[in-house]
């Protein structure tokens, strides 16, 4: 019996400290790609997603991302790889959108974004998160893209300039026979309506 | 015993505008010197008087707050905003923006925070510590229909105009709160390629000499 209220009391208090980390914010990253294909020469557009989960605002939040895209291998064309933000209020959902270029093709691994916050504003103590990952993504050269997608106009004018001597050749005989013969006809009508 | 009534007399004036300085501007140091030097005097002079006293203290009260308002916020700002968007719905599946919005203030002091309002939501904006003057802001759908095309109007909020957001409750008081500035954010749309592809008319074209060679075959033929 004393045993029991001893395990029972253990339990309770145990519940209660672990709950004491729902006081404290959470902030959750998550960096994604909305393209389907990544194609080297074309726009690569990542988001990373930051959400505050907790009751309280998060101060000094600081997003690092320099180290996965080093500028050898891409082109950054909009947005930034290391923003801040001062405060992101409870609840809130907020999305930094990075535009790169890739310079290179083949299969390229991007790693976690370093995020970095403190949780009060008087506390200095920094906490620091990792962003989810893309992991290895196949870039493919702008030949396989073309081939699938691109609107084959300029193929199709090739096309048509190399088939044409074919087609035209033969019409350009049968054109000539054919107005020789209708000729011939027309002198035979003339001559015999003549007599 | 006048010098301790002086020297607690300058304390009384000193803590409170303490307190409420809190970023450096040469005028505001000004203004405080000369709020001190004066509340100082004042408090020399007329140390018993005291409605004198605390009609001078309010004027130079106000007159320091007035100058600390207006040392420290943007006046009349001048936007830049670079807009970018996703344009081809065949390489990517969601739509996505970012604004990159450079603010240009006529007394030369930067806004600070940047609050955006986007769909209902405002959200803060992203700075970087290598370029002070640029704020980003992102935007995400998850279909490329969501993302509405055309012009969309952004306000802009800053650290005071925000916090009078948040305070106010109602419908009327939000609508009430007057934004630090509003930007546009141009998306032309999304193209899913070409209306028709250039096969169709490869083969109308070709088709149509088929047709007048057919033609012809039949009419020698028979």
């Amino acid at each position: 019996m004393f045993l029991k209220t001893t395990l029972i009391l253990l339990a309770f208090i145990s519940v209660v400290y672990s709950q004491t980390d729902d006081e404290e914010s959470f902030l959750f990253v998550t960096k994604q790609t909305v393209n389907r294909f990544i194609v080297q020469g074309k726009e690569l557009t990542i988001k990373y997603g930051l959400y505050n989960s907790g009751p309280t605002t998060v101060f000094n939040v600081n997003l690092n991302d320099v180290h996965s895209y080093p500028s050898k291998y891409y082109e950054l064309l909009v947005g930034t790889l290391n923003p801040k933000w001062e405060r992101i209020n409870a609840g809130a959902n907020l999305t930094h959108v990075v535009v790169l270029k890739p310079k290179e093709s083949g299969i390229s691994n991007s790693s976690h974004a370093i995020v970095t916050y403190q949780k009060s504003e008087k506390n200095a103590e920094v906490q620091r998160t990792y962003s989810s990952e893309i992991g290895d993504v196949y870039i493919m050269t702008g030949r396989e893209y073309d081939r699938r997608f691109s609107s084959h106009v300029i193929d199709w004018i090739l096309f048509t300039a190399m088939a044409s001597p074919c087609i035209v050749f033969p019409f350009f005989l049968w054109f000539n026979s054919k107005r020789k013969y209708e000729l011939l006809a027309s002198k035979d009508k003339a001559t015999k309506k003549a007599q | 015993m006048l010098k301790k009534i002086k020297i607690s007399h300058l304390k009384q004036v000193i803590s409170p505008s303490i307190v409420h300085i809190h970023v450096d501007q040469s005028l505001n140091a000004k203004l405080l010197s000369i709020y001190i030097y004066t509340s100082a005097v004042v408090s020399l002079i007329g140390g018993s008087d005291r409605h004198l006293y605390k009609m001078f203290r309010v004027v130079l009260a106000a007159l320091t707050i007035i100058a600390l308002v207006n040392g420290e916020t943007c006046e009349s700002p001048e936007f830049k905003v670079v807009s970018h968007s996703t344009r081809d719905a065949r390489l990517t599946a969601e739509s996505a923006a970012q604004l990159e919005i450079t603010v240009k203030c006529k007394n030369g002091k930067q806004p600070g925070t940047l609050y955006a309002d986007i769909n209902g939501q405002v959200i803060p904006c992203a700075q970087t510590p290598t370029a002070p003057g640029k704020y980003f802001i992102g935007v995400a759908a998850n279909t490329h229909k969501e993302l509405a095309s055309g012009r969309t109007k952004i306000k802009l909020y800053d650290d005071d105009s925000y916090s009078a957001l948040r305070k106010a409750r109602t419908e009327d008081a939000t609508k009430a709160v007057k934004p630090f500035g509003q930007v546009e954010l141009n998306h032309p749309g999304v193209s899913y390629g070409p209306w028709l592809p250039s096969e169709f008319f490869a083969v109308c074209t070709f088709g149509l000499v088929w047709w007048a060679a057919y033609r012809e075959r039949s009419k020698i033929l028979g």
